[in-house]
């Protein structure tokens, strides 16, 4: 064909346009370039002879990029791709096996992560749907004990007020304080939660009415009570049977009759989340007492601003901190408050919603699913590796029929996609097919609560929409290249002609050969991330067996609790509440199924009343740095012995300590060791912060610590006193039941609303419940991280298995020769098991240094540990060693029993 | 077959009715632009419609300039332009109002 050669003329045009289609001719697929070439060159030929017509060779030279362009179109689409595609497909039908296995391990780690994101970015990356949301600050009013840090406090209305006229950089400031109360409506009283807020609130966030109209100026705070509420969206749909005409009636809350001037905007739940109503901060003088608004020191409100358009974050910062010197001076702080420091911050919206600790979680578990899924695409390597190794025959085949080293490349590197991108498809699927149930179920393990009150986390707003869906597609890819990379370019190393011939690469040295060496890099990659896996789980673990073994000081079994309380409208009617607590908890120890009954806090989650130990017998006048906060429990008699707790001295509470008799009463050990260090407490008297008990009350009696805080937190030093000499609005109901607690907990319901129909009976739970739900968070992510750290340490154990089977079937001319000349057979087994620990071990080491680093990142889920320490790492990597022994344990075996004869003559 | 061919192949095919031509002829004759016509002489090519040789190198070497490429018609490229001529007609037909009867098939 190249017999002879034209001899071009040398003039320019010639020239130029000889390169430019040399240049078009780059965009033709390789194996029709030639002639593609020839053929537009012998026309140019053709088109020089009738000289001149320069704008018909601009439009020649036009038509070879156009047709250039789209044989290499045709070339992508048609010739290569389609059939890659398809010759990929059926590559994959043809082993189904396999193809199900990794379609599995895909579809589950993309549709974990891609779950995991959509969780992720509602929490962390997604701001909160409110009117521009970067300018929004959370400002704080700070204390601090001397040298210890500042932490926020909440803010009483005067200090707000203060704040709203003066601060210049912070504008629109609202308030806002969640609480709950209970709506009486068609009889079947609701505990509902409610935000007390400043109108302003509505204005600043951009949130508007639905029907009538937000808060305004009325609502604001003229020293009279304004009983006006707003309705969610929600709780008009559910209990108003979203009756517009609900607005201008009126709507019983906590016994007081509020007047409803409008419902929110669907999707609006309040800044705390899932907030049922809102009333104006001057109901509060109602609700609470007439006075709320105007004592300086009563705070309860949190405080969120939009910061002035030439103020920065640091400028307010700086403004507040002068402010909160300022108002120190203005409102000066009582008595026992006088160690504090006053400071003030203010903090961006966006970060100051962010719970650490549901961060925290949520980072774990999404490091965790990414690491599974880098297992799984090494493993997911290693198998087409393996693939590609026994299908180096077709390669050669195909090679040696033309296909070039780039079309070969391109057909391996398809089937990873096609795999990746099937598995990427369900996996989106089922993330979205779960998204709902996954979503309840992470948000209840991470809690949706944030700093200030605010809510951190929306369940109702987690979804898979394109932003998630984009994040698969981009995961996808990844995993599609990546693993079909490798053995794509092993692949296009084969050599036809001796592949063709039946020559295989001379026996190589297990960890020297080629293919070997990737997927002993990619072995050895799971086992590092599979031990960074494992010794997260097991910290976990032992986090969550340290906590079951946490001393109580009562017993959990079998005790029902809950919590209810009395409203100051009670009080005014001229309900006493010790005798109305009295009366209600006669009449449940009364109830049959009742083993015993009391009255007190609910360990990890009941109200809880604080007060200040003043000073004690012998030193009468302590210092304010002697100051013991204690937490202060009414109870009746009888207490301590339902609760299974021990009396280490003297006596319990009794009925007799009345409120004509002396006041008592019984200190925790560790409150009794504070005060009393040398001892002989029972008999002394202390003094109280609490107004009437300043002339103090005597100890009576010594009682075991109880466990009140969640565990990893103590629970401080305590105090009981006789509830027939002060009693709380609110109590929890602590009752000891021998029979199905379903049972006694409706009876709980009806005996209160026998007393009073208006009060609810509300965190009815078991203390179990109660216990697993305080650990809840760290339960759900340990569990996960079990299932995790599992699923890697089976890859491992199946890539492990079919890397040294792969090496014992490639070696089996070499043991075959060993055993011939000699080599026993431990030995060869030994070889082999060698060369799988050694790879192992590489893995652990290089994990080690992983989970080192790893392991920081959970120490805010931890519980008495640390961090990574001895015992959990030689446990770890005990247990991949055995999965790795196990796993080269069949190919050592088989190596074993190669009969020499037989391997010699099979080449 | 898949979709009806449009005019600019019809008259493609039609040049080659009969006999051989190369892409610059094909080109002059119809008055198409060559990207358009080198690209659909391939894709005619792919559907087997027509069919693409080179020139007897003799040839070439006799005249001293590089081999051509020569297309040809198919029996299948030459079934399709009747049928695309049928079609074009019937369209003709509606569009100018004109009956003309059948001669122009061949």
């Amino acid at each position: 064909m190249t017999g002879h050669r034209p001899e071009w003329p040398a003039d320019p045009v010639t020239r130029w346009s000889r390169r430019i289609l040399g240049f078009a001719s780059l965009l033709v697929p390789i194996g029709l370039r030639r002639e593609w070439r020839l053929e537009w060159e012998a026309e140019l030929w053709q088109l020089r002879r009738p000289e001149g017509n320069r704008v018909r060779l601009g439009l020649f030279l036009v038509g070879a990029f156009v047709h250039g362009l789209w044989e290499w179109k045709e070339e992508w689409r048609m010739e290569s791709f389609v059939q890659d595609l398809r010759y990929a497909a059926r590559a994959l039908v043809r082993s189904p096996g396999f193809a199900l296995a990794a379609l599995t391990i895909l579809t589950l780690s993309i549709g974990a992560n891609t779950a995991l994101f959509s969780v992720v970015r509602e929490a962390l990356l997604t701001p909160p749907p409110y009117d521009d949301p970067g300018t929004l600050v959370v400002v704080d009013v700070t204390y601090g004990m001397e040298d210890e840090p500042q932490a926020p406090a909440p803010w009483s209305y005067p200090r707000y007020r203060a704040a709203a006229d003066e601060l210049a950089s912070v504008r629109d400031i609202a308030g806002y304080a969640a609480r709950t109360m209970t709506l009486t409506d068609a009889g079947n009283p609701a505990v509902v939660r409610v935000e007390a807020v400043t109108p302003t609130l509505f204005p600043l966030l951009g949130v508007g009415a639905w029907a009538g109209r937000t808060f305004g100026d009325e609502e604001r705070d003229r020293g009279a009570p304004v009983l006006r509420t707003l309705l969610g969206h929600a709780i008009w749909q559910e209990r108003f049977g979203g009756d517009p005409g609900v607005v201008g009636t009126v709507v019983t809350l906590d016994r007081l009759r509020f007047e409803v001037v409008g419902v929110l905007e669907p999707g609006f739940a309040g800044v705390t989340g899932d907030v049922d109503l809102w009333i104006p901060c001057s109901a509060l003088r109602e609700v609470e007492n007439e006075s709320f608004l105007d004592n300086p020191w009563n705070s309860y409100l949190n405080v969120i601003g939009r910061l002035a358009p030439e103020a920065t974050v640091e400028s307010a910062r700086a403004e507040m901190q002068a402010f909160a010197a300022v108002s120190w001076e203005r409102f000066p702080p009582p008595v026992a408050a006088s160690r504090l420091t006053p400071g003030g911050d203010v903090v961006p919206f966006v970060s100051a919603r962010i719970n650490p600790g549901a961060r925290a979680s949520m980072l774990v578990l999404f490091g965790a699913v990414a690491l599974v899924l880098l297992v799984a695409t090494a493993n997911l390597s290693g198998l087409l590796l393996a693939r590609g190794a026994s299908r180096q025959r077709e390669a050669a085949v195909r090679a040696s029929l033309g296909a070039g080293r780039t079309r070969l490349l391109r057909q391996l590197l398809t089937e990873g996609l096609l795999l990746a991108g099937l598995g990427g498809a369900l996996g989106v699927a089922l993330s979205g097919i779960a998204i709902d149930t996954l979503g309840t179920w992470l948000t209840e393990a991470v809690g949706t609560g944030g700093g200030r009150e605010l809510q951190f986390l929306d369940p109702a707003r987690i979804a898979i929409d394109w932003t998630v869906v984009l994040f698969a597609i981009a995961v996808t890819a990844g995993v599609g290249v990546v693993f079909g990379i490798l053995p794509a370019w092993q692949a296009a190393r084969v050599d036809p002609a001796s592949t063709l011939r039946g020559v295989r690469a001379p026996a190589p040295g297990f960890l020297r050969a080629r293919p070997l060496s990737a997927r002993s890099g990619l072995i050895v990659l799971q086992v590092a991330v599979a031990l960074v896996l494992l010794s997260g789980a097991s910290l976990m673990m032992q986090s969550l067996a340290l906590m079951q073994e946490v001393e109580l000081g009562y017993d959990p079994g079998g005790l029902v609790t809950a919590v209810y309380g009395l409203t100051p409208m009670d009080v005014q009617a001229g309900v006493d509440p010790s005798t109305f607590h009295l009366d209600y908890l006669g009449r449940v120890r009364a109830l049959p199924g009742v083993a015993g009954a009391t009255l007190a806090e609910v360990p990890l989650g009941g109200p809880t009343w604080r007060t200040i130990v003043l000073g004690s017998e012998g030193r009468p006048e302590l210092t304010p740095a002697d100051h013991l906060w204690i937490r202060m429990q009414p109870i009746p008699e009888g207490h301590f012995a339902v609760m299974g707790t021990g009396l280490l001295e003297g006596r319990g509470i009794e009925s007799t300590d009345d409120r004509d008799s002396e006041k008592v009463i019984v200190l925790s050990r560790t409150a009794a060791d504070e005060l009393f260090p040398d001892g002989g407490a029972v008999g002394r008297r202390i003094q109280l912060s609490t107004p009437g008990w300043g002339s103090g009350v005597t100890v009576v009696g010594i009682a075991e610590d109880q466990q009140m805080a969640p565990p990893g937190e103590l629970s401080g030093p305590q105090g009981y006193i006789s509830i027939r000499q002060a009693a709380r609005l609110e109590t929890g109901v602590l009752v000891r039941v021998d029979r199905e607690a379903t049972e006694v907990t409706d009876r709980l319901r009806a005996t209160l609303a026998e007393l009073n129909p208006n009060i609810a009976l509300t965190s009815v739970m078991s203390m179990r419940d109660r216990a697993l739900t305080v650990t809840a968070r760290r339960r759900i992510v340990s569990a996960l991280m079990m299932v995790f750290a599992a699923v890697s340490l089976l890859l491992v154990a199946v890539g492990l298995y079919g890397t040294i089977a792969f090496a014992v079937a490639r070696r089996t001319r070499e043991l075959g020769l060993r055993a011939s000349l000699g080599a026993d057979r431990t030995s060869l087994a030994g070889l082999v098991l060698r060369q799988g620990l050694g790879l192992t071990a590489v893995g652990i080491g290089i994990g080690l240094v992983g989970a080192s680093w790893a392991t920081r990142f959970l120490e805010g889920l931890l519980f008495g540990t640390d961090g990574i320490d001895a015992h959990t790492l030689v446990g770890v990597c005990a247990v991949l060693m055995a999965v790795a022994l196990a796993a080269a344990w069949l190919p050592a075996r088989r190596a074993m029993r190669v009969d020499p004869m037989t391997a010699l003559r099979t080449e | 077959m898949a979709r009806a061919l449009g005019i600019t192949t019809v008259a493609i095919l039609a040049v080659l009715e009969g006999r051989r031509r190369y892409g610059l002829d094909i080109t002059s004759e119809t008055g198409l632009l060559p990207g358009t016509v080198y690209t659909t002489l391939r894709r005619l090519e792919r559907r087997s419609m027509i069919r693409g040789t080179w020139e007897d190198p003799e040839i070439a070497e006799r005249e001293r300039r590089p081999r051509r490429r020569y297309y040809q018609l198919t029996p299948d490229g030459v079934r399709a332009l009747d049928a695309a001529r049928h079609r074009l007609q019937g369209l003709a037909d509606t569009a100018f109002g004109v009956a003309r009867g059948e001669e122009a098939e061949a």
